[in-house]
């Protein structure tokens, strides 16, 4: 039925530049958006014969449309937006007679048809007050106490359900905030499903600016989750501050954030309090075509917040409420970010408008997972020319062990490589090569090794008409034993009307962790077709 | 239940009336006036405030969405800063928005540095601007206001010589002022 509706989608004519005489107004406008992805996966490449004792149906043989249909009303200074999340299962995957309980564990609150409300709001904005009643972010300076938000690429779109407002008075900014925290209660990668938890937070910031001469902040936040079934009661509390110059001089900006984190729980009847300080630096240089960052953070204790009042060392907690600065590349694999201390510098030259070289080292101490020293570098260049662009990045990181037995010791070593050319062709064509890669050691006591390669290279053919073709092989060489090694895919994709995309993609692509925005997720492997509908009305 | 209400709402959406070429585009075909854009204000990061509806109605304005980590936009915003040194004479303005997460927002001043930005560019750690003008994250996205303050165009993607069509866009819409 619903390729009825795709198929009129198709009957779209191709964008073109249209300008249109003014219309006389009406007192309102709107936008119905809709995004839908109709996929079947085929194989999720575990060679374990099927339906043994120890064969893992996840993501084997089955079919899902997850769309989401999103609406907004603009009235006045009034937007109201909602939007309806859609996640329905075809053939799910189910354990073999006698499965183990691992393998049955594995498909428990897994591929179960949803349909949510996920985001309602009603916004007023004028320019000196913004309110929202309803869902919305929030990010408390650079988020090292709270940061709430969404990060799309690894599927995660975190809420508030509340209120919020934000007033400006002259130099000074005043942010108010509290609701339950809505969490996205599917994700579509995996086909996992969330409950959303009861945790109230609720918090603000006051803020004075001089322009470009001054910013200064507070902020405080409490979270106060659901009360658990034991009694348990959980409260944590978090400070902060914020000095920024932001171009008082034409070389130079400045920017310092301290913050205390606090945990009180009493579970069992037992009382536990844990506390967490951060603060973090960033000088700008400018002088002449060279600009020089440097970046510096000093994190003890300083633990993840998740939902329910959880706190966590790790970073790989998909769902974590704060996320101070790395002062890394966002792209790296960082094990804690908990207890380090450390910093960068990154020059970037100017020389040519035309050329651009950067590069960036770091050095930190880690005093959580093993007390360790990092070393990171990592350098590039990017270059134009009339027809066409490229740059590309290499860069290194390394752990060493740096007490006792383990002094020395290398812990995880990285190389990455990122290239990306594109050059126009001829007529409305041109091309896009994207390679992007690297190579990965862990060692572990007494000399257990184990590398690995992952990586993509892709190569595009793009149409000034707004459509290409993608021709993709994907490696990931970590468990050739269990997994394919090598993916082959095609995509194609056409942008139609204003914004309106269809992309279809069939072949395979490789299992791993995908890191983005501070946030590393391990993504299944997927071997099949896949067809996205984003549409605008 | 549910599966047959969504699938109304999806059929329904498909099948509703859908813009044609030489239609305006989405938001404009509900009318939209300058006092009907919805408005966002978010600081440079040269720490001054820019408010949209400071330029709504007068100037031709486009949005660039775009992030330090995403490439195509490197490579878009030097052409777009072009534009805007030829054109703002004329009234155009050019918004970088940045959608770099905190973890990465300190990239976003040394990175426009680097390519030489004099256009704003604004931090949207808030999604503030994203979710009224570019619901699906898109980097590079590329939104264009003209001077009646409606969007006449919205764009995904980069790809070398797409610079030179929205250069004749934005001047068409300068020009016919």
């Amino acid at each position: 039925m619903w390729w009825w509706g795709w198929a009129l989608a198709l009957g779209q004519p191709a964008a073109e530049v249209v300008i249109t005489p003014p219309e006389p107004p009406l007192p309102f406008q709107y936008e119905l958006t809709l995004s839908s992805t109709a996929r079947w996966q085929l194989d999720n490449g575990d060679r374990t014969t099927p339906f043994v004792r120890d064969y893992d149906p996840t993501g084997e043989n089955f079919g899902d449309l997850v769309s989401t249909l999103g609406a907004s009303l603009t009235y006045d200074r009034f937007l109201a937006a909602i939007r309806v999340d859609e996640a329905w299962y075809l053939h799910q995957p189910i354990a073999a007679m006698g499965a183990s309980q691992l393998i049955q564990d594995q498909l428990t609150d897994r591929y179960r048809d949803q349909l949510r409300l996920e985001y309602a709001a009603v916004t007023y904005s004028d320019p000196d007050v913004e309110a929202t009643v309803g869902d919305f972010y929030v990010t408390l300076a650079r988020g090292m106490v709270l940061a709430i938000r969404k990060v799309d690429d690894v599927g995660i779109d975190n809420k508030l359900r509340g209120g919020e407002a934000k007033a400006r008075l002259g130099p000074v900014t005043a942010h108010a905030f509290a609701g339950f925290l809505n969490l996205k209660n599917y994700e579509p990668g995996t086909g996992y499903a969330y409950r959303d938890p009861n945790d109230l937070v609720a918090g603000g910031r006051l803020e004075y600016g001089l322009g470009r001469y001054l910013k200064l902040g507070t902020h405080a936040m409490r979270m106060r989750p659901e009360e658990g079934v034991n009694g348990s009661n959980i409260v944590i509390d978090g400070y902060g501050a914020s000095l920024e110059l932001p171009r008082p001089v034409p070389w130079g900006s400045f920017y310092a954030e301290v913050a205390r984190l606090e945990r009180n729980a009493r579970e069992g009847g037992i009382s536990n309090e844990r506390t967490g300080y951060g603060a973090y630096g960033a000088l700008e240089l400018q002088l002449g075509p060279t600009t020089l960052l440097i970046e510096g953070k000093y994190y003890d204790q300083f633990f993840s917040i998740l939902p329910g009042g959880v706190v966590s060392s790790e970073r790989q907690g998909i769902n974590r409420l704060s996320e101070p600065p790395s002062a890394e590349r966002p792209q790296a694999l960082l094990l804690s970010n908990e207890t380090v201390h450390g910093g960068r510098a990154k020059l970037d030259l100017r020389i040519w408008p035309e050329l651009t070289p950067y590069v960036s080292i770091g050095r930190y101490r880690d005093g959580r997972t093993i007390d360790s020293n990092i070393t990171s570098a990592f350098a590039g260049v990017r270059g134009r020319w009339s027809s066409g662009h490229a740059s590309v990045e290499s860069g290194f990181r390394g752990q060493y062990g740096s007490e006792g037995a383990s002094l020395g010791r290398v812990v995880r070593t990285d190389l990455h490589l990122v290239l990306d050319v594109a050059q126009e062709l001829f007529g409305p064509f041109s091309a896009e090569l994207f390679v992007s890669g690297q190579r990965v050691e862990e060692f572990k006591p007494p000399d257990d090794v184990t590398a690995w390669v992952e990586g993509r290279a892709a190569l595009s053919l793009l149409s000034s008409d707004r459509w290409s073709v993608t021709g993709a092989w994907e490696i990931y060489t970590k468990t050739p034993d269990q997994f394919d090694v090598h993916y082959l895919s095609i995509a194609g994709q056409w942008e139609f009307g204003e914004g309106n995309f269809l992309r279809a993609l069939y072949g395979g692509e490789r299992a791993g962790l995908k890191c983005s925005g501070g946030v590393c997720r391990f993504f299944p492997g997927f071997e099949g077709g896949r067809v996205e509908l984003v549409f605008r009305l | 239940m549910f599966r047959t209400i969504f699938f109304a709402l999806f059929v329904t959406a498909c099948a509703a009336p859908t813009s044609q070429v030489g239609d305006p585009p989405p938001a404009a075909a509900g009318g939209g006036s300058a006092a009907e854009l919805p408005d966002f204000t978010l600081d440079t990061i040269d720490g001054e405030r820019f408010r949209l509806s400071d330029h709504v109605g007068k100037e031709v304005i486009v949005l660039s969405f775009w992030a330090t980590w995403c490439m195509p936009c490197l490579a878009e915003l030097p052409h777009l800063e072009e534009l805007y040194q030829a054109e703002k004479a004329q009234g155009l303005v050019v918004v970088a928005v940045s959608m770099d997460e905190p973890t990465s927002v300190s990239e976003v001043g040394p990175t426009a540095r680097r390519l030489g930005l004099t256009m704003p560019v604004v931090l949207d750690t808030e999604q503030r601007a994203v979710r009224l003008y570019n619901r699906a994250r898109s980097a590079p996205f590329t939104v264009i206001i003209d001077r009646g303050g409606r969007i006449v165009s919205s764009s995904a993607g980069y790809a070398p010589g797409d610079e030179e069509a929205l250069a004749t866009q934005v001047r068409a819409l300068l020009g016919g002022a």
